[in-house]
C-alpha cells in the first residue's frame, strides 16, 4: 500500500495549524502505528489536528443524538477529550456532511466499495486487540471517520457494521455454549445465516454483492473471535449461565428429535431477537435492561414452573430430590444471572431462557417431566449421550412414576396373617394383656407387669435386662391354671 | 469342685472374652463362663485365682437363700418343678448337677431330715418362656420326670438346663439349636447334664438329626419363625409319639408384626390344627414376654377321640 500523507494534508486549515497543544502532540506521536495501520490501504490520512476535529465532533454528534452516555463518556476518555477543547464553531455536523453524501452516494458507490471491505476487515484485525464492545465501537467510528472523502457514508456504515458485529458476538457466545455442550452447532450456524439476510432486508440501499461479502466475514470474524480474544470474559460468564443453559439445550435437544419444526420455531425466534438487535443497535443500552427486565421475569415464571412440577408430578423421593438440586442450582444460577447480566455475553442466555419458557408454556403436557429430568441431565453433564440417557429415563421416570400412582391405590402390604379372617374361639383369646388373664390381681407377674407395661421399645428391653438378673420378688405363686381351653373334639 | 470364685479367675481370662463378645441368642451371658470352670478348677487354684471375679452376684450364689432367710421348697402342681416359699417365692428346679450353675442363677439348698442335702435352681421367668408359661398358669406342661423331650430352639442352654432338671435321669432331652455360637454354650452346658443331647442343626430338617432322636413324649419349640407351626408340625411327624404332646410359645411379631398379636395367635392355633397338632390350651406369657403366647396340645390324639366319640 503506499503511503502518501502528506498530499492530503495540505489542504488543511493553517488556523488549525498554528496552534498545536502538547497533549495533541503527544497523541500523534502515539498514534501513527495505529493510524497508519488503519489508514495504508488508502491515500488519504488526517493530520492529528484534523482527526481531533473529527473527535470532537463525533462526540458532539453523539452528544446532541443523546442516548450514548456510555458512548461518549467512553469516546472521551479514550480520546482525551475535555469540554474546553471542544470549540462549537470549528465542529462539523456529522448529519449535515451525511445528508450530503447519501446524495452523492449512489454515483461513489462502486468506487468505495472494495475500500470500505478492506476497511471493515482493518476494523476487524484491530478489535481484536480491544476487549469491551463499546471500546470497539468507539475506535471504529473513530476510525472510520478518520476517511476523509466519504465520513459520513462511512460512518453508516460502520455503523452498520458495527451492529452486526455485535450480533455475531452474541452468536459466537451462543456458539460457544452450544459447542460447549455439544448441540446446537447446526441450528446456531444456520441462524448466524439469518441475521445477515436480516441485514439486507434493513438496509435494502446496498447491494447484495456487499452483503455477501459481509456475510463471510462476519462468519470468519465469528470463528476468528471464538479463539481470540473474548474466551476470557465470556467464558466466565457462560459458566454463570451454563445450568439455566443446560436446561435449554437439553429442552430443545428433546424437542428437535420428534420434530424439526421446533428447531425452526428456535431459529424464527432467534432471528427475531436478532432482528431486534438490529433496529435497537441505537439504543442499545435500555434495550438490554429491558431484556434482562424480561429475562427476570421469565427465569421466575420459570422457577415458579418448576415448583408447580413437583407439586404436580409426583416422583421418586430421589428425583424430587434431584429437582430440588436442580432448583437450587437454578437459583443459583439466576442469581448469579442477574448480577452478570449487565454485560453482552448473558444476554443471548437470558434469551433463549424467554424463547424456552415461551416454548414450555406452549407445550403443554409433557413439560413438567422434561425440565426436571432436563434439570437432572445437565447436572451429569450437557453432552448427547447424557441428554439420551436422560430421554431413557425419562421414560423409566414416566413409568415409575405411572407405578407410584398407581401404588397408592393398590397399596397391599405383605402379610402373612389375614385380620379379616381370623376368628376368635374364645373370648379371652382376643386380649392377649396380662390383666386380661384370670388371678392377674394379685398373681406372681403383677408387679412385673406394673413396670413392664409403662414402657416400650429400648425401655421395656432396659426393664426387662433388670428383671433377668433375678432379682424379682413377684409375691406368691399360685397353682391354678388360668389357660384359655380350647376343645376342638367336635372338629374331629 | 471349686466354688464359683476360682473358677471365676481363669475362666475369666478365657471365657470373659467371649461373654463380653455379646454373642449370644438371648444375652444370657456368664452361663458358659459358669460352666466351663468346672473342667479346669485345678488349674485355676495354681493360678491363684487372680483376675476378675465376676463381683457379688456369684458371691452370693453359693448361699443362694434369699439373703439367707428360710425357705422352704414345695412341689408344684407340674411334677419335677417346685417353689421355694420363702419371704418371696420363686420358682426353682432340683438341680441335676449340685453345685453347678448354668447361667449364674441363685441356688437354694435344703437340708432334708435325713440330713442329705438337695440343691435347687431358680428359674426364672423372665429367662424362660417354659417357666413364664408355668406361672402363666397353664394347664399341663407334659414335661415331667422320665419323659423324652425334643426341644427345638435350645439357644444357650437355658431352659434347656431346666428342662433337664425336670425330667432328670431317666429322661432325655434332645436340644437342637442351629447357631454355632448359641450352640457351643448348648454344647458346654450338655457335657454336664448327661440327658441332653445337644444338636446343632437346623430344625427344619428333622431328617438331618433322626439319627440321634428317637421317639418323643413331648416337643417344646421355641423357635420363633414365621412357619414354626410347620417346624413344629414337622418334627412331630418324625419325633412324636402318638398322644404325644407339644408346647411352643409363638412370638407374634416374628409372624406377622403388623397385625394384633392376637390374630397371629388365633391363625397360628389354626394351622397347628390343620397339622393334626390339637391345641389344648392358651396362655398368655404376659407380663414376662410381651405379645407371646403359649400354646399347648396333643398330637394324634387316639385314645381321646375314641372317649369323645
Amino acid at each position: 500500500m503506499s503511503k502518501a500523507p502528506v498530499a492530503n494534508t495540505v489542504n488543511i486549515n493553517p488556523n488549525l495549524l498554528s496552534f498545536k497543544p502538547r497533549q495533541l502532540l503527544l497523541l500523534s506521536n502515539r498514534a501513527p502505528a495505529m493510524k497508519q495501520e488503519i489508514n495504508n490501504t488508502k491515500s488519504h490520512t488526517l493530520k492529528p489536528e484534523q482527526k481531533t476535529v473529527l473527535l470532537h465532533s463525533i462526540a458532539n454528534y453523539l452528544e446532541n443524538t443523546g442516548g450514548f452516555s456510555k458512548t461518549l463518556k467512553k469516546l472521551k476518555s479514550e480520546a482525551k477529550l475535555e469540554k474546553e477543547d471542544l470549540g462549537g464553531g470549528s465542529l462539523i455536523d456529522l448529519e449535515e456532511v451525511f445528508c450530503k453524501f447519501l446524495k452523492t452516494r449512489d454515483n461513489t458507490f462502486q468506487k468505495f466499495e472494495s475500500s470500505q471491505v478492506q476497511d471493515i476487515q482493518m476494523n476487524d484485525f484491530t478489535k481484536k486487540k480491544k476487549k469491551s464492545d463499546t471500546d470497539a465501537i468507539n475506535k471504529k467510528l473513530g476510525a472510520a471517520d478518520k476517511v476523509d472523502n466519504y465520513e459520513s457514508v462511512e460512518e453508516i456504515l460502520t455503523s452498520d457494521t458495527v451492529s452486526i458485529e455485535v450480533k455475531p458476538k452474541e452468536k459466537n457466545k451462543k456458539n460457544k455454549n452450544s459447542d460447549s455442550h455439544g448441540q446446537e452447532e447446526q441450528y446456531s450456524t444456520e441462524a448466524l445465516k439469518e441475521p445477515a439476510d436480516n441485514v439486507a432486508g434493513e438496509s435494502p440501499d446496498k447491494k447484495h454483492k456487499d452483503k455477501k461479502k459481509k456475510k463471510s466475514s462476519l462468519e470468519s470474524e465469528s470463528k476468528v473471535a471464538n479463539g481470540g480474544q473474548e474466551p476470557v470474559a465470556t467464558e466466565e460468564k457462560s459458566k454463570d449461565v451454563a445450568p439455566s443453559e443446560g436446561n435449554n439445550v437439553a429442552v430443545s435437544e428433546t424437542e428437535n428429535k420428534p420434530k424439526d419444526k421446533k428447531k425452526k420455531k428456535n431459529k424464527l425466534s432467534d432471528a427475531d431477537a436478532d432482528s431486534n438487535d438490529n433496529k435497537n443497535v441505537k439504543s442499545e443500552g435500555r434495550k438490554k435492561r429491558k431484556n434482562i427486565v424480561v429475562s427476570e421475569n421469565m427465569s421466575v415464571e420459570t422457577f415458579d414452573e418448576g415448583k408447580s412440577n413437583k407439586v404436580d408430578s409426583e416422583k421418586d423421593d430421589s428425583k424430587n430430590s434431584k429437582e430440588d438440586v436442580n432448583d437450587k442450582e437454578d437459583k443459583k444460577s439466576k442469581k448469579r444471572k442477574r448480577l452478570p447480566s449487565e454485560d453482552d455475553a448473558t444476554q443471548p442466555a437470558d434469551e433463549k431462557a424467554v424463547e424456552d419458557s415461551k416454548r414450555r408454556k406452549m407445550d403443554s403436557s409433557e413439560e413438567p417431566k422434561e425440565n426436571g429430568q432436563a434439570n437432572g441431565n445437565f447436572e451429569k453433564n450437557g453432552e448427547k449421550s447424557s441428554v439420551q440417557k436422560s430421554m431413557k429415563k425419562e421414560k423409566n421416570g414416566s413409568v415409575e412414576t405411572g407405578t407410584m400412582s398407581l401404588q397408592p391405590k393398590t397399596v397391599k402390604h405383605f402379610q402373612r396373617v389375614k385380620v379379616d379372617e381370623v376368628v376368635f374361639s374364645d373370648e379371652r383369646l382376643k386380649d392377649n394383656s396380662y390383666w386380661a388373664k384370670a388371678g392377674a390381681e394379685d398373681g406372681y407377674g403383677a408387679k412385673a407387669q406394673d413396670i413392664l407395661g409403662q414402657v416400650r421399645g429400648r425401655d421395656f428391653r432396659h426393664e426387662k435386662t433388670k428383671k433377668k438378673r433375678g432379682t424379682y420378688r413377684g409375691g406368691q405363686i399360685d397353682l391354678q391354671s388360668h389357660s384359655v381351653k380350647f376343645n376342638y373334639s367336635d372338629e374331629d | 469342685m471349686a466354688p464359683p470364685r476360682g473358677r471365676g479367675g481363669s475362666g475369666g481370662g478365657f471365657r470373659g472374652g467371649r461373654g463380653d463378645g455379646g454373642g449370644r441368642g438371648r444375652g444370657r451371658g456368664g452361663f458358659s463362663g459358669g460352666r466351663g470352670g468346672g473342667g479346669r478348677g485345678s488349674a485355676m487354684k495354681t493360678r491363684g485365682g487372680g483376675g476378675r471375679g465376676r463381683g457379688g452376684g456369684r458371691g452370693r450364689g453359693g448361699g443362694g437363700m434369699r439373703g439367707g432367710s428360710k425357705v422352704v421348697v414345695e412341689p408344684h402342681r407340674h411334677e419335677g418343678v417346685f417353689i421355694a416359699k420363702g419371704k418371696e417365692d420363686a420358682l426353682v428346679t432340683k438341680n441335676m448337677v449340685p453345685g453347678e450353675t448354668v447361667y449364674n442363677e441363685k441356688k437354694v439348698s435344703v437340708q432334708n431330715e435325713d440330713g442329705t442335702k438337695v440343691e435347687y435352681r431358680v428359674w426364672n421367668p423372665f429367662r424362660s418362656k417354659l417357666a413364664a408359661a408355668i406361672l402363666g398358669g397353664v394347664d399341663d406342661v407334659w414335661i415331667k420326670p422320665g419323659a423324652k423331650v425334643l426341644y427345638l430352639g435350645a439357644a444357650s442352654g437355658t431352659t434347656v438346663s431346666h428342662v433337664s432338671d425336670i425330667v432328670g435321669p431317666t429322661g432325655v432331652v434332645y436340644a437342637v439349636e442351629f447357631s454355632h455360637r448359641s450352640g457351643r454354650d448348648l454344647v458346654n452346658m450338655a457335657k454336664k447334664r448327661t440327658n441332653v443331647i445337644p444338636i446343632i442343626e437346623d430344625a427344619r430338617h428333622p431328617a438331618k438329626y433322626r439319627m440321634l432322636v428317637g421317639m418323643v413324649d413331648v416337643i417344646f419349640s421355641d423357635v420363633a419363625q414365621p412357619d414354626q407351626a410347620r417346624i413344629l408340625a414337622l418334627n412331630a411327624s418324625y419325633f412324636l409319639k402318638a398322644g404325644g404332646h407339644f408346647v411352643i410359645s409363638i412370638k407374634a411379631n416374628c409372624i406377622d408384626s403388623t397385625v394384633p398379636a392376637e390374630a397371629v395367635f388365633e391363625s397360628e392355633v389354626k394351622k397347628m390344627v390343620q397339622e393334626q397338632l390339637k391345641p389344648s390350651e392358651q396362655v398368655t406369657l404376659e407380663p414376662f414376654e410381651r405379645d407371646h403366647a403359649c400354646v399347648v396340645g396333643g398330637y394324634r390324639m387316639p385314645k381321646k377321640q375314641k372317649i369323645a366319640s
